[in-house]
């Protein structure tokens, strides 16, 4: 259980990644000791990998991929705490409800993820597979590697949706009866002269409302957005793929 | 199954259950230290170490894959002739490597913008929240 006073604190705390040069170097370190790892096992069947491979190593594992999932978790978070019809302007400029940053923060995490990950076709590019532990090893980085930069972006994309979703439905559903219940009052018999004006500017407000909250959207990203992310990772799948079909054809 | 597919599963397996793990410790130590005192988010920290602002950090990200370039051209290469491929791979990875390190600050720099809009939302909420 959360207590406000706490959310700001927490919300913060997602920006200890770069902020903070420990964590960073923690997690560098922590990606170099998992390559120096794959590199001993590699070296026993004679196979050198040099600093470019390790620079792409650290790139993808100590420094994008933990960002990118702290990004994920800070989508999550806001979408999990901010759920409700309370939280989803109407009036943002953005025309989500306030979210679009959000969802511009994991558009650009997946990206960064996604550019670190263009050096991983180098192993196949380079250096043929020589073994095949090596060959295994290229076929399961990549489908890691696929494998999250789908997430990265899908789940705090889906997290935010179904959260505006639900606000936006909240917004439509009440502003609808509202305007029906204005519109029966207006039309219940009453003379013309008798309305006041400020019913009329009253009704043509939440009109106005209902109006916004139809235009507005329930994604926090636009189509141009995610076509940048789905031509990313088949770019990356297309040229990584390719070099393990061609291997195992040959 | 071929052996191949059986060991490229078990790298996978292997990098997934590693990096949920490590997830899990990293989200425990900074949650204690981020409880314990107070965070202010602050710029990006590589550019604060630099001092140059925006474009110092550019150059950073521009010349560092260079250095990692020749650093491998030169340990590697000195035994045997350059390929096409060779310098294929090295434009794919100096493009990755440079964009990658500049989305890095770019990625920070969106969470500070987008931080005070959430920031706003949080006095709407309720006192105690249990959807969670």
């Amino acid at each position: 259980m959360l207590e406000r006073r706490n959310l700001p604190r927490d919300l913060k705390g997602f920006g200890v990644i770069g902020s903070d040069p420990v964590f960073s170097v923690i997690n560098v370190a922590a990606a170099l000791v998992v390559y120096v790892a794959f590199q001993y096992l590699m070296a026993a069947t004679g196979v050198y990998y040099g600093p470019v491979s390790l620079f792409t190593a650290l790139l993808c594992g100590g420094i994008a991929g933990p960002m990118a999932t702290v990004m994920m978790f800070f989508a999550v978070f806001c979408s999990l705490v901010f759920r409700g019809p309370q939280f989803y302007e109407l009036c943002a400029p953005d025309r989500c409800g306030g979210f679009k940053k959000v969802g511009l923060l994991i558009t650009w995490a997946d990206l960064m993820a996604f550019a670190a990950a263009i050096s991983v076709p180098i192993v196949s590019l380079a250096k043929a597979p020589k073994t095949i532990f090596e060959f295994s090893l290229n076929i399961g980085v990549t489908f890691f590697i696929i494998f999250c930069i789908l997430c990265f972006y899908a789940i705090p994309l889906l997290f935010l949706h179904s959260s505006m979703r639900f606000a936006l439905k909240s917004h439509k559903e009440t502003l609808y009866q509202e305007n029906c219940r204005e519109v029966l009052r207006l039309l219940s018999g009453i003379g013309p002269k008798s309305v006041d004006s400020s019913g009329i500017l009253t009704f043509l407000a939440k009109r106005e409302l209902l109006s916004y909250a139809t235009d507005s959207s329930d994604w926090p990203v636009d189509y141009a957005m995610l076509s940048r992310i789905v031509l990313g990772v088949l770019a990356f799948s297309s040229q990584n793929l390719l070099s393990i079909i061609k291997s195992i054809i040959s | 199954m071929d052996w191949w597919v059986t060991e490229a599963f078990r790298i996978f397996a292997f990098l997934l259950i590693y990096s949920c793990v490590y997830a899990a410790t990293m989200w425990y130590v900074v949650l204690r230290k981020v409880r314990r005192y107070p965070w202010e988010p602050t710029n990006f920290w590589i550019e604060r170490w630099i001092g140059k602002g925006k474009w110092g950090y550019l150059l950073f990200s521009a010349l560092s894959p260079i250095a990692i370039i020749l650093l491998d051209y030169f340990s590697m290469f000195h035994a045997r002739s350059v390929q096409l491929v060779d310098f294929i791979a090295y434009g794919l990875f100096y493009a990755g490597s440079s964009l990658a390190l500049w989305f890095w600050r770019k990625v920070h720099c969106i969470y500070l913008e987008a931080l005070p809009e959430m920031l706003t939302k949080v006095a709407r909420c309720p006192e105690r929240i249990t959807h969670l």
